[in-house]
């Protein structure tokens, strides 16, 4: 297929029929929206796009191509092999299961607090107040950063994120590399138990990391870790809200709780990442010039009926469920057990705390745009 | 039964280990290693068909031994 597609990730609509539409009829698609683009949907082509680093560069992520601070690289998201490997093998080791879980209870009275903030109200946002500040906090807390430094980085957060593609969001870039610096320096001088603390002890070939590698790295953890997580919990408590039956089943038997967890990512992962062609090629096809970018939307790949039997039916119990919401080959998402046990625990409290919430009528349900796509305002009302 | 892991496709997804903690060793690379040399001790067969039915990268394979009669 050659004619170019409409497609605009800036505007406020529904992907997941578009991606749908494209699997169906134009598995690889081209289009001239966003400084162009290529699109591939289905699973096969995006697991071999996401494992292919060496024809599908990462140096560039998004869909226009840009970089969040002029020409800095963001380690290890736009690094390829072979600088890519032992960045990632550093900050993968501060993120194994082992080193994740204790931070279990820090988690859970982060969740619990959040939760005591509206439990008495009978209604919330449950976006603004409770899925963005689970990993927000959380985040936080794995950086080291203090506590009475949290308005600050809320404030950051909001405006790097939820403004990106304006100039505040450069300005809040800029205001966090700045912040990250001086971090750096006072933990190098006064090493603690945190993240950043672990990283300025951390040696890659017997050499301790430069400072700038540090520095973008934290930058990237936290960029990476809130509206990501912020997203899947919206998603999951949306759901609910909209099938009473299963949000009851998950407060009868949290022992199913896992197993449902899964099932949101595979059917709502939030990530949809770009990469660019390094020189010509070819998928489906569709000849793809060298320096050509590619998106590969992963909550596409998940509902592939090549990869996932009837796939947009929301199984709670969903077996095998090797969902790719946490993307494919060497840049897998770094923070997958940590993102697992935010949401774990979440959904077990709210479960446990909140009977029977429901969409506010009233209220109106807002969306993030951009590559990270989840609900941003999510209205509910709960109790009797 | 055995179990093992393709290094060479193992990405760090950890599924495995979240599936069978008891089964599956994640090292500092977030690398999967099967616990027992790969042996599956009685009863975690069904722990560890699951596990390799879940990994994204296709990095598990399950081989059923005949000769492990008296071990595990």
């Amino acid at each position: 297929m050659t004619e170019s597609i409409d497609y605009d990730h800036f505007a406020d609509v529904n992907l997941f029929p578009v991606w749908k539409h494209l699997r169906e009829t134009c598995p690889v698609a081209h289009s001239d929206d966003m400084e162009g683009f290529w699109i591939a949907s289905r699973h096969a082509e995006i697991a071999a796009i996401a494992r292919d680093p060496e024809l599908f560069s990462s140096r560039y992520v998004t869909v226009p191509p840009q970089n969040l601070l002029g020409d800095l690289a963001l380690p290890p998201l736009t690094l390829d092999p072979p600088e890519h490997g032992p960045i990632k093998a550093v900050l993968t080791s501060a993120f194994t299961p082992k080193r994740v879980a204790p931070l279990e209870p820090v988690v859970r009275e982060i969740v619990v607090d959040a939760i005591g903030m509206f439990a008495t109200k009978g209604a919330c946002d449950a976006s603004h107040e409770f899925a963005r500040v689970v990993p927000l906090y959380t985040i936080a807390r794995l950086l080291g950063l203090p506590k009475e430094d949290d308005p600050k980085f809320t404030d950051w957060v909001h405006r790097a994120i939820e403004l990106q593609g304006t100039d505040e969001s450069l300005i809040a870039g800029f205001e966090v590399l700045e912040y990250f610096s001086e971090l750096v320096e006072q933990r190098q001088a006064s090493p603690g138990e945190d993240f950043v603390s672990y990283l300025t002890q951390a040696e890659i070939d017997g050499e301790p990391m430069a400072d700038s590698d540090i520095i973008l790295s934290s930058m990237s953890v936290l960029l990476a870790g809130i509206d990501t997580t912020w997203s899947v919990l919206g998603f999951a408590i949306k759901h609910l809200a909209e099938d009473q039956e299963l949000q009851q089943r998950l407060r009868e038997d949290p022992g199913l709780i896992e197993s449902a967890r899964e099932e949101f990512l595979r059917f709502y992962a939030p990530v949809t990442v770009a990469r660019q062609a390094t020189r010509d090629t070819e998928r489906g096809g569709c000849p793809i010039k060298a320096e050509e970018m590619v998106l590969i939307p992963f909550p596409s790949a998940n509902r592939d009926p090549e990869a996932f039997p009837d796939p947009d039916t929301f199984d709670v119990e969903r077996s095998p469920n090797k969902h790719v919401a946490f993307g494919l080959g060497v840049h897998r998402c770094l923070g997958v057990n940590l993102a697992r046990l935010e949401l774990s625990i979440a959904l077990e409290e709210l479960l446990a705390r909140i009977p029977q919430w429901r969409l506010d009528p009233a209220g109106e349900v807002r969306w993030a745009v951009g590559q990270i796509r989840g609900p941003r305002a999510l209205p509910i009302l709960f109790g009797d | 039964m055995r179990v093992s892991v393709d290094q060479a496709r193992c990405q760090g997804n950890n599924r495995c280990a979240a599936i069978a903690y008891d089964l599956f060793e994640i090292d500092d690379a977030g690398h999967s290693h099967p616990f027992y040399d790969g042996l599956v001790p009685a009863g975690r067969e069904e722990a560890a068909v699951r596990a390799a039915a879940n990994c994204p990268e296709d990095a598990i394979t399950i081989s059923e031994n005949e000769d492990t009669e008296g071990l595990g």
